[in-house]
Protein backbone atom coordinates (compact mmCIF):
# COMPACT_ATOMS: atom_id res chain seq x y z
CA UNK A 1 0.00 0.00 0.00
CA UNK A 2 1.28 3.45 -0.72
CA UNK A 3 -0.74 5.54 1.71
CA UNK A 4 -3.53 5.40 4.23
CA UNK A 5 -5.56 7.96 6.11
CA UNK A 6 -8.80 8.40 8.04
CA UNK A 7 -11.77 10.40 6.79
CA UNK A 8 -14.33 12.11 9.05
CA UNK A 9 -17.75 11.72 7.46
CA UNK A 10 -20.09 14.68 6.97
CA UNK A 11 -23.71 13.94 6.05
CA UNK A 12 -24.43 16.01 2.92
CA UNK A 13 -25.75 13.52 0.35
CA UNK A 14 -29.55 13.19 0.67
CA UNK A 15 -29.86 9.95 -1.32
CA UNK A 16 -27.11 8.30 0.72
CA UNK A 17 -28.82 9.43 3.95
CA UNK A 18 -32.12 7.93 2.79
CA UNK A 19 -30.38 4.67 1.86
CA UNK A 20 -28.76 4.64 5.30
CA UNK A 21 -32.12 5.20 7.03
CA UNK A 22 -33.46 2.22 5.05
CA UNK A 23 -30.70 -0.03 6.48
CA UNK A 24 -30.79 0.83 10.17
CA UNK A 25 -33.42 -0.82 12.39
CA UNK A 26 -36.25 1.32 13.71
CA UNK A 27 -38.87 0.55 16.37
CA UNK A 28 -41.26 -0.46 13.58
CA UNK A 29 -38.77 -2.59 11.65
CA UNK A 30 -36.75 -1.47 8.66
CA UNK A 31 -38.05 1.63 6.88
CA UNK A 32 -38.56 1.69 3.15
CA UNK A 33 -38.01 4.62 0.78
CA UNK A 34 -41.73 5.50 0.67
CA UNK A 35 -41.80 6.10 4.43
CA UNK A 36 -39.19 8.86 4.23
CA UNK A 37 -40.32 12.31 3.09
CA UNK A 38 -37.91 14.59 1.24
CA UNK A 39 -38.83 18.27 0.90
CA UNK A 40 -37.09 21.07 -1.01
CA UNK A 41 -38.03 23.43 1.82
CA UNK A 42 -38.16 22.46 5.47
CA UNK A 43 -41.58 21.37 6.77
CA UNK A 44 -42.90 21.29 10.32
CA UNK A 45 -42.47 18.20 12.43
CA UNK A 46 -45.54 16.94 14.31
CA UNK A 47 -45.78 15.65 17.85
CA UNK A 48 -47.63 12.62 19.17
CA UNK A 49 -50.78 14.76 19.78
CA UNK A 50 -50.89 15.73 16.09
CA UNK A 51 -49.70 19.24 16.87
CA UNK A 52 -47.14 20.97 14.70
CA UNK A 53 -43.89 21.50 16.55
CA UNK A 54 -41.68 24.53 16.08
CA UNK A 55 -38.91 22.44 14.53
CA UNK A 56 -38.72 21.99 10.76
CA UNK A 57 -36.75 19.60 8.55
CA UNK A 58 -36.23 18.69 4.90
CA UNK A 59 -36.09 14.95 5.53
CA UNK A 60 -38.88 13.58 7.73
CA UNK A 61 -39.99 10.21 9.07
CA UNK A 62 -43.55 10.66 10.30
CA UNK A 63 -44.47 9.46 13.77
CA UNK A 64 -46.59 6.50 12.63
CA UNK A 65 -43.38 4.98 11.22
CA UNK A 66 -41.28 5.99 14.22
CA UNK A 67 -43.29 3.74 16.55
CA UNK A 68 -45.28 3.96 19.80
CA UNK A 69 -46.49 7.34 21.07
CA UNK A 70 -43.83 8.97 18.95
CA UNK A 71 -43.01 12.33 17.42
CA UNK A 72 -41.74 12.90 13.89
CA UNK A 73 -38.02 12.48 13.32
CA UNK A 74 -36.34 15.00 11.05
CA UNK A 75 -33.02 15.79 9.45
CA UNK A 76 -32.51 19.51 9.05
CA UNK A 77 -30.10 21.07 6.55
CA UNK A 78 -27.53 23.27 8.25
CA UNK A 79 -25.84 26.39 6.87
CA UNK A 80 -22.72 24.35 5.99
CA UNK A 81 -24.78 21.90 3.92
CA UNK A 82 -24.67 19.05 6.42
CA UNK A 83 -27.79 17.45 7.92
CA UNK A 84 -28.46 17.29 11.65
CA UNK A 85 -31.01 14.95 13.29
CA UNK A 86 -33.99 16.31 15.21
CA UNK A 87 -35.26 13.68 17.64
CA UNK A 88 -37.50 14.37 20.64
CA UNK A 89 -36.30 13.53 24.14
CA UNK A 90 -39.03 10.88 24.36
CA UNK A 91 -37.91 9.13 21.16
CA UNK A 92 -34.26 9.24 22.17
CA UNK A 93 -34.94 6.24 24.39
CA UNK A 94 -34.70 4.16 21.22
CA UNK A 95 -33.27 6.58 18.67
CA UNK A 96 -30.24 7.33 20.81
CA UNK A 97 -26.59 8.13 20.14
CA UNK A 98 -25.82 4.52 19.21
CA UNK A 99 -28.66 4.53 16.68
CA UNK A 100 -27.44 7.82 15.20
CA UNK A 101 -23.90 6.44 14.96
CA UNK A 102 -25.26 3.50 12.96
CA UNK A 103 -27.03 5.94 10.63
CA UNK A 104 -23.73 7.78 10.17
CA UNK A 105 -21.83 4.58 9.43
CA UNK A 106 -24.40 3.33 6.94
CA UNK A 107 -24.45 6.81 5.40
CA UNK A 108 -20.71 6.60 4.74
CA UNK A 109 -21.12 3.11 3.24
CA UNK A 110 -24.00 4.16 0.98
CA UNK A 111 -22.28 7.42 -0.02
CA UNK A 112 -19.18 5.45 -1.02
CA UNK A 113 -21.25 2.98 -3.06
CA UNK A 114 -23.17 5.77 -4.84
CA UNK A 115 -19.91 7.58 -5.63
CA UNK A 116 -18.46 4.39 -7.16
CA UNK A 117 -21.61 3.80 -9.20
CA UNK A 118 -21.53 7.39 -10.51
CA UNK A 119 -17.91 6.92 -11.59
CA UNK A 120 -18.46 3.40 -12.97
CA UNK A 121 -15.99 1.85 -10.54
CA UNK A 122 -16.48 -1.79 -9.46
CA UNK A 123 -16.73 -2.37 -5.72
CA UNK A 124 -17.55 -5.13 -3.27
CA UNK A 125 -19.11 -4.71 0.19
CA UNK A 126 -18.18 -7.17 2.95
CA UNK A 127 -17.63 -7.10 6.72
CA UNK A 128 -14.34 -7.66 8.52
CA UNK A 129 -13.54 -9.82 11.58
CA UNK A 130 -14.82 -7.03 13.87
CA UNK A 131 -18.11 -6.90 11.94
CA UNK A 132 -17.26 -3.50 10.48
CA UNK A 133 -18.49 -2.77 6.94
CA UNK A 134 -15.71 -2.87 4.35
CA UNK A 135 -15.81 -1.71 0.72
CA UNK A 136 -13.06 -2.64 -1.72
CA UNK A 137 -12.99 -0.39 -4.81
CA UNK A 138 -10.98 -1.17 -7.94
CA UNK A 139 -9.60 1.97 -9.56
CA UNK A 140 -8.13 1.99 -13.07
CA UNK A 141 -8.71 -1.71 -13.75
CA UNK B 1 -4.91 -0.09 -7.55
CA UNK B 2 -7.57 -0.87 -4.95
CA UNK B 3 -9.06 1.37 -2.27
CA UNK B 4 -10.14 -0.47 0.88
CA UNK B 5 -12.56 1.48 3.07
CA UNK B 6 -13.26 0.25 6.59
CA UNK B 7 -16.17 1.91 8.39
CA UNK B 8 -16.12 2.34 12.16
CA UNK B 9 -19.42 2.12 14.03
CA UNK B 10 -18.79 5.55 15.60
CA UNK B 11 -20.76 7.04 12.72
CA UNK B 12 -17.98 9.16 11.28
CA UNK B 13 -14.59 7.48 10.96
CA UNK B 14 -13.63 5.77 7.69
CA UNK B 15 -10.18 4.20 7.33
CA UNK B 16 -8.89 4.44 3.77
CA UNK B 17 -6.08 2.16 2.62
CA UNK B 18 -4.74 2.27 -0.91
CA UNK B 19 -3.21 -1.04 -1.97
CA UNK B 20 -1.20 -1.86 -5.05
CA UNK B 21 -0.71 1.86 -5.75
CA UNK B 22 2.56 3.69 -6.22
CA UNK B 23 3.66 7.32 -6.21
CA UNK B 24 1.81 10.64 -6.14
CA UNK B 25 -0.74 9.42 -8.67
CA UNK B 26 -2.40 7.18 -6.09
CA UNK B 27 -3.22 10.18 -3.89
CA UNK B 28 -4.78 12.17 -6.75
CA UNK B 29 -6.72 9.22 -8.17
CA UNK B 30 -8.26 8.25 -4.82
CA UNK B 31 -9.13 11.77 -3.64
CA UNK B 32 -12.67 11.48 -5.04
CA UNK B 33 -13.73 9.27 -2.15
CA UNK B 34 -12.50 11.83 0.39
CA UNK B 35 -14.35 14.59 -1.45
CA UNK B 36 -17.55 12.51 -1.33
CA UNK B 37 -17.33 11.56 2.33
CA UNK B 38 -15.97 14.55 4.20
CA UNK B 39 -12.70 15.73 5.69
CA UNK B 40 -9.52 13.71 5.16
CA UNK B 41 -7.07 13.36 8.01
CA UNK B 42 -3.31 13.27 7.74
CA UNK B 43 -1.96 10.91 5.07
CA UNK B 44 0.63 8.33 6.03
CA UNK B 45 2.87 7.42 3.11
CA UNK B 46 4.04 3.85 2.78
CA UNK B 47 7.12 2.24 1.28
CA UNK B 48 5.65 1.85 -2.21
CA UNK B 49 5.12 5.61 -2.46
CA UNK B 50 8.80 6.32 -1.80
CA UNK B 51 9.81 3.46 -4.12
CA UNK B 52 8.14 5.28 -7.01
CA UNK B 53 9.68 8.61 -5.97
CA UNK B 54 13.13 7.03 -5.94
CA UNK B 55 12.57 5.54 -9.39
CA UNK B 56 11.60 8.95 -10.77
CA UNK B 57 14.68 10.53 -9.21
CA UNK B 58 16.85 7.79 -10.68
CA UNK B 59 15.39 8.43 -14.13
CA UNK B 60 16.11 12.15 -13.80
CA UNK B 61 19.73 11.44 -12.85
CA UNK B 62 20.19 9.07 -15.76
CA UNK B 63 19.10 11.80 -18.16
Amino acid sequence: MSHYNDIKTKIKNVEALIAALCRVKSRTGVWNRNQIEVHATAQHLYGFEDRARKQTAEIIIRRQHVGGAANDIGFKKQTDGTYAAIISDYDRKFYNTTWLQKVGTYYAVECSKQTCEAKGLPYKETVDEKNRPVIRITVGA
Amino acid sequence: MDIVLTFEWDGETVHKNVVKGEGKDCIASTKFIEDALGDPGERHLKAEYYHEERNQEQRRINL
